[in-house]
């Protein structure tokens, strides 16, 4: 990757300080903090079923809708922004889908579902820029009247959805041995990875983030930038909520209520800046997969719910901390 | 690089013994989280909290004609202030709307508290200020709701309740009455449908409501109770809490990693129980079923086509909501009214669910669950 | 206008100016590290007289005024206030002996009232506790009154115009009944009614014996209104007069050091060129509400223009609004003959216009990431390919400009913080280069940095002109301009007031810059 340094083959851990202090890879912590959290569950749960293919499997389907949203807020969170909405956003595209496909309108269930993010982010984005209001309080505010919206669009009651292509392609199907919500994991960590990190674009997106006025004496439209981030991360939501109503089989307005301080902290964790201008998806995922392990292995352990509440949280507590130390440090 | 270097050694110190706590913990409770049920009798008759004992909701009469045209006159009004939202108090609502229109009694505020104590209160105050006459109401907290509701008592509207009462309110005084489902015996009912299910004999999943909430503590208590007691041929091997919904589908498929070999799974209420088809259905478990409460529009359709739903036990929110309508217009004329009405319990498995839709709903089900119950079950 | 009716008055009813020194300095010395800033600074100040203290950039006035203060402890000489020596260990006790100082900032709370800024921190008390409004009221009032100022007390402070507001962090100063006032630049952001009121003020207060320590840039006013001058130079005493025996020539030949040749310094308008060669940029009537006003300057192919001028003469709100950060600017821009009308930043560059703001740390450099990355930060689309980026690519195009500017890093991958100010700043540079402009718009740019790395960017500057290219060079530094500018724009008030031009013959050195800067200010005020 650093073929341009002329210098002598370099160690491995110099290698990796390096990248790190690049941004190439944001933060060794939340590699070292997963790789620990899943050695420990697989020793002390080996015989409670951690390590079999079924649960792993598991492990990625209840993580993918988790990941791909913190891919969206990646982008929203680098771009000095963010985006509290997205819990909302996944219960109202979810309905959206649901009463669309029950009338057999198979895309324009999918198009109107990844509307209601496009919208959504739209709006998002142009109250931040153009009439100067905090994101935190526009999409504060927007989670309140999306989740509105919500209700009494279906007043309350659920929606089922029996579309069988839809049910496959969007929630439990699976291609040959792996889920279909892993393939949609894939996709996203992936595009996304190469937007932030390998286009023009990302790259004035981490700008605007870290130091508006730079980027914008350097000929960036940062408003531009800020809205399509808040686009991405509200579209992201969208997605999320269609793979929750195609897993599930319907519709409810109560999806992703408890969603958006997980997405937060897997995105943290993984290095991305809540100040803006340092983000990583790949580091996004990772979070998002210990969060899961983290989720899976206290269950199996058999805590109660109250325990495992204090158990996840300190290990939240003590991850985002050891992260944002390396961030300053390095 | 003094303070850094404390502070990683701190930081490691929480750690460790945030993962000693976790691994402990775990190691020292596979005993069960839920109170210890053989203490229980299930011959028990349900009475009220303070001992009262209770009334069939099929003797409390109707309003003669001249005392509907009476309580017509009067103009009272009401306000609906409950737990909760979903189908099961829509249902609730639909019943007493069609009461209070039938009474010429108008709903004057309308709230719902989310589960929060606190909420209750200032939703409470707020309807207050329309001075309604009368108040149907869920308290959320039995303890908390004797001070959030002193002002409705002070000024002397007609409180009924739903399901829960309140810690040192007596019926007559405080409030008119409580009407409720049967919890005990929807229990026992939902113990005898995983009976059904599973053919009599097998390893079920128990999936509770881990928090102090009556209703479902009742039914949950009382499922494990009649399980143990009187189907000793079905076992409990794995217990586990909840308070998230979104949470029961990884407790689902936690349950089956460690049980493979699990033939039902018992859910606290309707809604969580969704999750728990998911993971089963993502399991590729067909054979698994599931038992829980209440009508819910996504899991009749699992039931209608055959898949992981069993069946449920019900009580009857949209009677109960007319009954509660009434009797708070019979407490307006002065008349005396029995203080704990029952419900009975209805059961719904896939024979029973158009019928039962059109009992509590007053509608048929969704054309989905028609078009399902059209075609036969795979045998 | 002495005030004896409220409680709490305490504008001072001492006798006027006299020969009495109040405040003597001798020999003061303060190095910081191997700087030395003050090198054996003799200094006196006489009762009721404004004294004013002149220099430039680095000469040692806010050191000295610092020590004077309390804010640094001397190396070495001695303080006596009124014939006793004296220790002024911190700002408060500055205070308590009698001097106050009145910044160039000002140190006001914009949602208070003109009172309870006067009064803050010697709040009256009633009842030990409780603020006593009435008399913070009246005794600000009375000391308003003492200034001539027409401020009401009950007026929110940040609703006044700038020289109202001077006025009351004068007054703030004054709370405490200083005996010894020292102002830093005070007229920096005043308009010539403003100053007029200002020095009206300064003049009553002489009357009332108060000593004054008057620092400013502004020559002319200098010499209008001070009692006596004295200029420092490199940490020492040039010249101590009285503004009646010596001419500015005079004054500026102390301040820089060298003397100021016969030759002319300067005409108002650009010297004549063939007429043939297309300026790289031209500006044509430039104005911008009250900052600037009709400037007409040309920028041909190998010039480096400096432009020069005291603060909030509109240096940087010239290179702004050629850059579209000002939207209400009208004129015209002509780029290698073509107007363009220049609507933002984005437009500008592709106008082949390139800045390099004055604020390194806050409007130059992205912190948290890397050279790399600060580097590029205007050419990543010229860099992808398809829309990607390679790493080769970028590696690549990264280390070749960290080695043409000789940037001093471990590597493009190194986080811009680690770098010293001199190596940010050739960063900063080295992200207008990257764009391959046709003129660079510097602000500042050798602002707080090592001699090493001033010396190398000049170079850079020098050789960018040679190349082909223009250059509009801002700068505070007169000795940088003269090195490698081939005119200098002289700004004032937001007109350019002359021109130095190499070619037609002007001298264009440190002191005639200086000069020209302060040419035609004659007795102000």
């Amino acid at each position: 990757m650093t073929a341009g340094d002329r210098d002598a083959p370099l160690g491995f851990v110099e290698s990796a300080r390096r990248r790190v202090a690049a941004g190439r890879i944001e933060n060794l912590i939340v590699y070292l903090g997963f790789l620990v959290i899943f050695a420990f569950f697989a020793v002390v749960l080996r015989d409670r079923g951690f390590l079999t293919p079924d649960n792993l499997a598991n492990i990625g389907r209840q993580t993918a809708m988790v990941s791909i949203m913190a891919v969206g807020m990646t982008f929203a969170l680098s771009a000095g922004e963010i985006d509290l909405s997205i819990g909302s956003i996944v219960a109202l595209s979810a309905m959206v889908a649901a009463i669309l496909l029950r009338d057999g309108h198979f895309s324009l269930a999918i198009a109107a579902a990844l509307g209601v993010g496009l919208l959504t982010g739209f709006v998002n984005g142009l109250l931040t820029t153009k009439v100067r209001i905090p994101s935190f309080l526009v999409t504060l505010g927007m989670m309140s009247i999306l989740v509105g919206l919500a209700r009494i669009t279906t007043n309350l009651e659920p929606v089922p959805i029996t579309n069988q292509a839809y049910v496959f392609w969007f929630g439990s199907g699976d291609l040959g041995p792996i889920p279909i919500l892993l393939v949609w994991t894939a996709v996203f960590v992936f595009a996304g990875h190469v937007l932030l990190r390998f286009t023009p674009f990302g790259r004035h997106l981490l700008a605007t983030g870290g130091n508006r006025t730079a980027a914008r004496y350097s000929g960036i439209d940062t408003d531009r930038i800020k809205i399509a981030a808040l686009m991405i991360s509200a579209t992201c939501a969208a997605v999320a909520g269609m793979l929750f109503a195609g897993r599930l089989h319907g519709a409810r307005y109560t999806l992703g209520e408890t969603e958006l301080m997980t997405v937060i902290a897997a995105t943290v964790i993984g290095g991305t800046s809540l100040f803006g201008g340092r983000g990583s998806v790949i580091g996004a995922l990772v979070g998002s997969l210990l969060m899961g392990v983290l989720n899976n292995g206290l269950l199996l352990l058999g805590l109660t719910v109250s325990e495992q509440l204090v158990a996840r949280g300190a290990i939240i507590i003590v991850a985002v901390a050891l992260s944002l130390r390396e961030a300053r440090t390095s | 690089m003094e303070e850094s270097t404390m502070r990683r050694r701190i930081v490691g110190a929480i750690a460790s013994i945030a993962l000693v706590v976790a691994a402990c913990g775990g190691a020292a409770s596979p005993a069960p989280s839920s109170p210890a049920s053989p203490s229980i009798d299930l011959n028990a008759k349900t009475v009220g909290p303070n001992g009262e004992p209770s009334t069939p909701v099929d003797q409390i009469p109707d309003l003669t004609a001249d005392e509907v045209a009476q309580v017509q006159g009067a103009k009272y009004t009401a306000a609906l202030l409950w737990a909760g939202a979903g189908t099961w108090y829509n249902a609730l609502t639909a019943g007493a709307e069609e009461e209070f229109a039938r009474l010429g009694i108008e709903i004057v505020a309308r709230a719902e508290a989310n589960f929060d104590p606190a909420r209750q209160q200032t939703d409470v105050e707020t309807a207050m200020a329309r001075r309604p006459s009368i108040i149907l109401t869920l308290p959320v907290d039995p303890t908390a709701a004797a001070t959030a509701f002193r002002p409705a008592v002070d000024a002397g509207v007609k409180l009924v309740f739903v399901d829960n009462g309140i810690d040192g309110y007596t019926a007559g005084k405080e409030y008119v009455a409580i009407v409720t489902g049967d919890h005990f015996e929807m229990g026992k009912a939902a113990a005898k449908l995983m009976s059904d299910a599973i053919g009599g004999k097998g390893k079920i999943g128990y999936i509770f409501h881990d928090a102090v909430y009556y209703v479902t503590n009742n039914r949950d208590r009382y499922f494990k109770a009649a399980i143990e007691q009187l189907y000793p041929d079905i076992q409990i091997v794995a217990e586990q809490g909840f308070t998230e919904e979104g949470k029961t589908q990884e407790i689902a498929a936690a349950m089956l990693t460690q049980h493979p070999d699990l033939n039902g799974i018992y859910v606290a209420w309707s809604a969580a129980a969704q999750g728990v088809i998911a993971a089963l259905r993502e399991a590729g478990r067909k054979d698994v079923k599931v038992v829980a409460y209440d009508l819910d529009a996504v899991n009749d359709l699992d039931m209608a086509r055959c898949g992981n739903m069993y069946g449920v036990a019900l009580d009857q929110p949209y009677l109960e909501g007319k009954i509660m309508a009434r009797i708070a217009a019979q407490a307006l004329l002065g008349k005396s009214v029995p203080p704990f009405i029952t419900v009975p319990v209805q059961t719904e498995t896939r024979e029973t669910i158009a019928q039962v839709w059109k009992e509590n709903v007053n509608a048929d089900p969704p054309q989905e669950i028609l078009d399902a119950l059209a075609s036969p079950c795979p045998s | 206008m002495t005030d004896g009716r409220a409680a709490g008055a305490s504008v001072a009813t001492r006798p006027s100016a006299g020969t009495e020194t109040v405040l003597e300095a001798r020999a003061i010395r303060k190095a910081f590290g191997a700087v030395l800033a003050l090198d054996g600074v003799s200094f006196t100040l006489r009762r009721g007289e404004i004294h004013g203290l002149v220099g430039q950039n680095g000469a040692g006035k806010s050191t000295l005024v610092k020590v004077l203060s309390g804010v640094h402890q001397p190396d070495a000489g001695e303080i006596r206030l009124a014939g006793r020596a004296v220790v002024v260990h911190s700002p408060q006790e500055a205070r308590r002996l009698g001097i106050a100082m009145v910044f160039q900032e000002f140190s006001l709370t914009p949602s208070l009232s003109v009172a309870e800024n006067v009064v803050l921190g010697r709040e009256p008390r009633r009842l030990g506790i409780l603020v006593d409004d009435r008399a913070a009221r009246e005794h600000s009032r009375a000391i308003l009154e003492s200034l001539g100022a027409a401020i009401k007390p009950d007026a929110p402070v940040g609703r006044l115009p700038v020289g109202a507001q001077q006025l009351v962090e004068i007054a703030k100063a004054l709370a405490g009944s200083p005996s010894i006032l020292i102002l830093d630049e005070p007229t920096a952001s005043l308009s010539q009614a403003e100053i007029e009121t200002l020095f009206a003020a300064l003049r009553r207060l002489r009357i009332q014996g108060v000593s004054m320590i008057y620092i400013s840039h502004h020559l002319g006013e200098v010499m209008a209104i001070c009692d006596r001058l004295t200029v420092l130079r490199d940490g020492r005493v040039q010249l101590a007069a009285r503004p009646g025996d010596v001419d500015l020539t005079a004054v500026i030949e102390a301040m820089t050091g060298a003397p100021i040749g016969a030759r002319s310094m300067g005409s108002g308008t650009e010297a004549a060129r063939p007429a043939t060669e297309v300026p790289l940029l031209e500006l044509e009537g430039w104005t911008l509400d009250r900052r600037l006003s009709g400037v007409d300057l040309r920028v041909r192919a190998g010039e480096i223009v400096g432009v020069a001028g005291l603060l909030g003469s509109g240096r940087t709100s010239l290179l702004r609004s050629i850059m579209g950060l000002e939207p209400g600017v009208a004129g015209r821009l002509r780029v290698r003959g073509r107007e363009i009308a220049i609507t933002s930043p984005a437009a500008a560059l592709r106008a082949g216009l390139a800045y390099v703001p004055e604020d390194r740390r806050r409007e130059g450099i992205i912190p948290g990431q890397s050279v790399e990355a600060n580097l590029l930060l205007a050419i990543w689309r010229r860099l992808a390919r398809l829309g990607i980026l390679r790493p080769a690519t970028v590696s690549a195009r990264a280390t070749e400009l960290i080695r043409r500017l000789e940037v001093r890093a471990a590597g493009p991958w190194q986080p811009i913080e680690f770098l010293s100010g001199g190596n940010q700043q050739k960063v900063v540079v080295g992200r207008s280069l990257a764009v391959e402009p046709l003129v660079l718009l510097l602000d500042d740019p050798t602002a707080g940095i090592d001699i090493g790395s001033r010396r190398e960017l000049l170079g850079h500057i020098r050789r960018f002109a040679d190349s082909g290219r223009g250059v509009v060079l801002v700068s505070s530094e007169l000795d940088e301009l003269a090195e490698i500018a081939d005119r200098v724009a002289i700004l004032r008030r937001g007109r350019i007031s002359r021109i130095l031009d190499r070619a037609a013959g002007d001298e264009l050195s440190e002191a005639a810059i200086l000069a020209a800067i302060h040419a035609d200010e004659g007795l102000a005020a």
